[in-house]
């Protein structure tokens, strides 16, 4: 039988699945998602994890808890850097997720908590496979042919969101299912927002009340950090006195410098609640905004008991208030 | 120039010595119940504690006229590191003057001299005035450390002769002056007590993020409420340690490999701020007989929060009571005093219980 290899549908997996997912399928290994986000899970991701830990991080122990009879490995790693900048690392809570998860939820299947630090050099995403395979018994050839396939994939979903301005989980979608759906149709859009945060709450229908289908049912384009081709960021990165220290964080601050820019219509921060990064990062943000004169600015804190009634009514008065302006309506 | 600095703990007399003796004027307001008002008002909502004084200090300052503002920066992924940036920002929205300097480390001793520079001072004023900051610092840290420990048994005298001891340091001039009141204050506190007694003591560490631990504005005095309790205090960081392990290389690697070594199997990397750090001082204060832990952090502090996480396994596994304490701006006073007696009460039952049971066995050999 293939050893099964569980993937916990949250944190890190809006940005990285396609390459695992074709790396471990190229290792001839079956991969489990945990299921998507619903109240059962969040609730008991909640009941496990410290009371002071951030929405998303209690979730995380939902979806680990949600594989745990599931499979024989869970893929959980040590996320430290993904690209070469300098002093630019993750928040203190996925450099020690591991750690965390094996403290709180006892009597798990062995986790894969290699380390990804790739700010080490162009070899290391090849060095990190071969590691991942030995401890699955697998040659470091078959790792390395399965690292070059994995990266292919990844190539591939990440062009499918620029190019074709869909979300992360759309671009899943379209992975998972082998097939490209278009986009709908630019005249059906009024206006457009650049809606910011982190891919694991824009990205999960639930925790985010599916505000991207609510904007877009109000006539709002909606775009996201992924969206902005990566050497667009990085200019905007220069622009800043001094890199965050937090990768996820980074997108977001230059994300909403670039749409600035853009001039878009709106900017919407979502922020988790018990987020160390984002109290910070919002300031900024807003601070940037109302420097530049007249940016819309809009901030949605989501928690474990954010309702959807009022989350859509904030958007309806956002959006209102904004077409009132341009006289639209 | 009209200068200001953030306070916390020990670090304000000395960089306080280091400005003046340059020739600035120094404003260093000190932290009261209005500093956590202005922080608070102006701040993020979500940021933590230590920023919120940090922006209230200034704000305090700036009214009383400074137009230079001293941060330490760092590599985060703490937020201290981009506490000055922040601050920055927010106070130029609310249409303050001034100017920032952010001391990273690797340009620490050009950005005094900079601003030495200014002053009018030149490379030997500055190296010798910055030695003398650092010699007040560990002088100061030394007494702290020691009357944590000995305030037990002593009671308040020792807290009189570190009074003493600062007043001794604000005159001293020179690194002769300090050795002196160094040796003198030590004998002193030493003199309090028999150290027969002070073994009978039972020891508790205090781990947990830097700023709660040294400055006892923010942590409510923790060290002497254990005190007056009757605990021997020991805290795993003083600012002059973390000068130490942050500014010279050698010693900063040394203690790096330290803190992975003795953190395993909790904890298996670096977190930021002093998350590896708590866990790894944690086991080791166990290892070496202490009766109890307690971490104190304030509220949202991630990498404090990765290590709280861990601490329910360290205790169960080495069986040592460990006490979190999360703290913020609202936390008051009495609630934190009942929390610390449940701890103490079941610290001090362990700690009879396993000396009956030595005196005990030696009795029945006898
Ligand atoms: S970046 Fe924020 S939301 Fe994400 S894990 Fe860290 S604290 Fe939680």
């Amino acid at each position: 039988m293939k050893l099964r290899i569980g993937i916990p549908r949250s944190l890190a997996y809006f940005v990285f699945f396609p390459f695992w997912k074709t790396f471990f399928r190229s290792l001839d290994m079956e991969v489990v998602i945990s299921p998507a986000t619903s109240k059962g899970v969040l609730d008991s991701g909640v009941k496990e994890a410290v009371a002071d830990a951030c929405v998303p991080i209690k979730l995380f122990h939902g979806h680990v808890l949600e594989l745990k009879e599931q499979v024989d490995y869970i893929f959980l790693p040590r996320l430290v850097s993904i690209n070469k900048e300098d002093t630019v690392t993750f928040c203190p809570k996925f450099l020690g997720l591991p750690d965390l998860i094996r403290a709180t939820l006892p009597n798990l299947p062995p986790l894969i908590d290699e380390k990804v630090d790739l700010q080490k050099g162009p070899w290391e995403i090849y060095r990190l496979c071969v590691r991942i395979g030995r401890v699955l018994g697998k040659s470091p050839w078959a790792s390395l042919l399965a690292c070059r396939k994995g990266r292919a994939a990844q190539q591939q979903y990440e062009k499918i969101i620029w190019q074709l301005k869909v979300t992360p989980a759309e671009a899943l979608q379209m992975v998972e299912k082998y097939q490209v759906l278009p986009p709908a149709a630019e005249e059906e859009y009024q206006l457009s927002f650049a809606v910011l945060g982190f891919p694991y709450t824009i990205n999960d229908r639930f925790i985010s009340v599916d505000m991207v289908k609510k904007l877009r049912q109000l006539g709002v384009r909606v775009l996201t950090a992924e969206m902005v081709p990566r050497q667009n960021l990085l200019a905007q990165a220069r622009k800043l006195p001094k890199n965050l220290f937090w990768h996820f964080s980074n997108q977001v601050m230059r994300a909403a410098m670039y749409f600035m820019d853009e001039k878009v219509d709106g900017i919407i921060h979502v922020t988790a609640f018990g987020c160390g990064p984002d109290a910070m990062v919002n300031k900024m943000i807003e601070l940037e905004a109302k420097a530049r004169g007249k940016i819309p600015f809009m901030n949605i804190t989501i928690d474990e008991h954010t309702g959807e009634a009022g989350v859509l009514t904030r958007l309806e008065a956002f959006v209102d208030m904004l077409k009132l302006r341009r006289g639209m309506i | 120039m009209r200068i200001t600095f953030p306070h916390m703990g020990n670090l304000a007399v000395a960089l306080e010595s280091i400005f003046s003796s340059l020739g600035a004027q120094v404003v260093a307001p000190p932290l009261n119940k209005e500093t956590i008002a202005l922080g608070s008002r102006y701040a993020p909502e979500g940021a933590c504690f230590p920023f919120k004084l940090v922006l209230g200090n200034y704000l305090q300052a700036l009214e009383e006229g400074t137009d230079t503002l001293i941060m330490l920066g760092g590599n985060g992924p703490c937020r201290f590191g981009y506490f000055g940036n922040l601050a920055g920002v927010i106070l130029q929205d609310l249409g303050y003057e001034f100017r920032m300097v952010i001391l990273e480390g690797d340009n620490f001793l050009s950005q005094i001299a900079s601003l030495g520079e200014e002053l009018g001072a030149g490379w030997r004023d500055i190296l010798r005035v910055v030695r003398l900051g650092w010699y007040k610092l560990a002088a100061l840290d030394q007494w702290e450390a020691l009357v944590n420990q000995k305030r037990a048994v002593a009671g308040s005298r020792v807290d009189a002769l570190y009074l003493k001891g600062v007043t001794l340091l604000g005159q001293a001039l020179n690194i002769n002056d300090i050795n002196e009141g160094l040796n003198y204050i030590q004998n002193e506190i030493n003199n309090c007590l028999d150290s027969s007694t002070l073994k009978q003591t039972p020891r508790i560490a205090i781990v947990g993020d830097i700023y709660m631990q040294v400055e006892p504005f923010a942590n409510h005095n923790l060290a002497r409420l254990l005190g007056e309790r009757g605990f021997a205090v020991y805290r795993s960081i003083y600012v002059s340690s973390w000068v130490k392990h942050n500014f010279w290389p050698p010693a900063k690697k040394r203690e790096a490999q330290r803190l992975l070594k003795d953190a395993k199997p909790y904890l298996c990397s670096m977190v930021g701020g002093h998350g590896l750090d708590t866990v790894a001082n944690t086991v080791n204060y166990q290892r070496q007989g202490f009766h109890g832990v307690i971490q104190i952090l304030p509220m949202t502090c991630m990498p404090e929060i990765v290590a709280q996480s861990l601490l329910p396994k360290v205790s169960r596994d080495l069986d040592i009571p460990i006490l979190s304490l999360v703290l913020d701006e609202h936390s008051a006073q009495e609630g934190l005093i009942t929390r610390i007696e449940a701890f103490t009460d079941v610290v001090r039952h362990r700690y009879n219980m396993s000396r009956s049971e030595i005196v005990g066995s030696y009795d029945f050999g006898k």
